[in-house]
């Protein structure tokens, strides 16, 4: 975790199995990005994100517990930020009325795939 | 959006040394100082606050500018500017995206 990251917390009102699909199935998770998404949500997956403002991003997938966490990296082939990738984490757990869900969106994908190649 | 990822991982690490914090707070609030004013109010010798004054420079938070055999700091916000305007817009999208997820979800779907 660093100051930069981007957090997020929400509840919501689904059984995690539900948010989990909202997550990582192609169609529903486009749904709520706005976005035609394709997407193999398996380590070492690919991604792609064509959103309604033109942006399109590809992505690479790095882990995955199923049920639980996904995390991927993300860059855009368009505008101003191209090729400037993040990582982002979305991990979900369950809550007393649904669904916690926990999103971080970090600007610190290189230095994390330095470590990753270190360790 | 005009921020590099490596230029706000450079200005992050700047930041995350408290001396270097307090460096930008003084500098924040006067025009600009030298590396000896500076040090004046620090427990940490002048070279110190040289080598702290470096980082800051490379991370484009402060500019140097030589007068004769003076050479005083001043800050420059840009980059910080940048890295938060970036964490506002993606907050931003993601606020959205979620809340759209929310409504998806309550509606059954």
């Amino acid at each position: 975790m660093s100051p930069d990251d981007v957090k997020r917390e929400v509840d919501l009102p689904a059984e995690p199995d539900a948010v989990w699909r909202s997550v990582t199935d192609p169609e529903q998770l486009g749904d709520w990005l706005e976005a035609d998404v394709e997407l193999d949500p398996r380590p070492g997956g690919t991604g792609s994100f064509r959103f309604a403002d033109g942006e399109v991003r590809r992505a690479l997938v790095r882990d995955v517990e199923p049920g639980r966490r996904l995390e991927f990296t993300w860059w855009p082939l368009t505008g101003a930020d191209v090729g400037q990738a993040t990582t982002v984490t979305i991990s979900i757990e369950p809550a007393d009325a649904g669904t916690h869900l926990r999103l971080v969106e970090s600007p610190r994908a290189r230095a994390r795939a330095r470590a990753t190649a270190v360790a | 959006m005009s921020m590099r990822d490596d230029r706000v991982d450079a200005v992050f690490a700047a930041l995350a040394d408290p001396t270097r914090r307090r460096l930008l707070d003084k500098l924040a609030v006067q025009p600009s100082a030298t590396a000896t004013e500076l040090a004046a109010a620090e427990p940490v010798s002048r070279q110190a606050i040289v080598k702290h004054l470096r980082s800051l420079d490379e991370a484009g938070l402060v500019m140097p500018s030589r007068t004769g055999r003076e050479v005083r700091y001043a800050i420059t916000p840009e980059p910080l500017e940048d890295a938060v305007g970036w964490m506002a817009t993606v907050g931003a999208q993601w606020d959205r995206r979620l809340a759209r997820l929310r409504g998806r979800l309550e509606a059954g779907h």
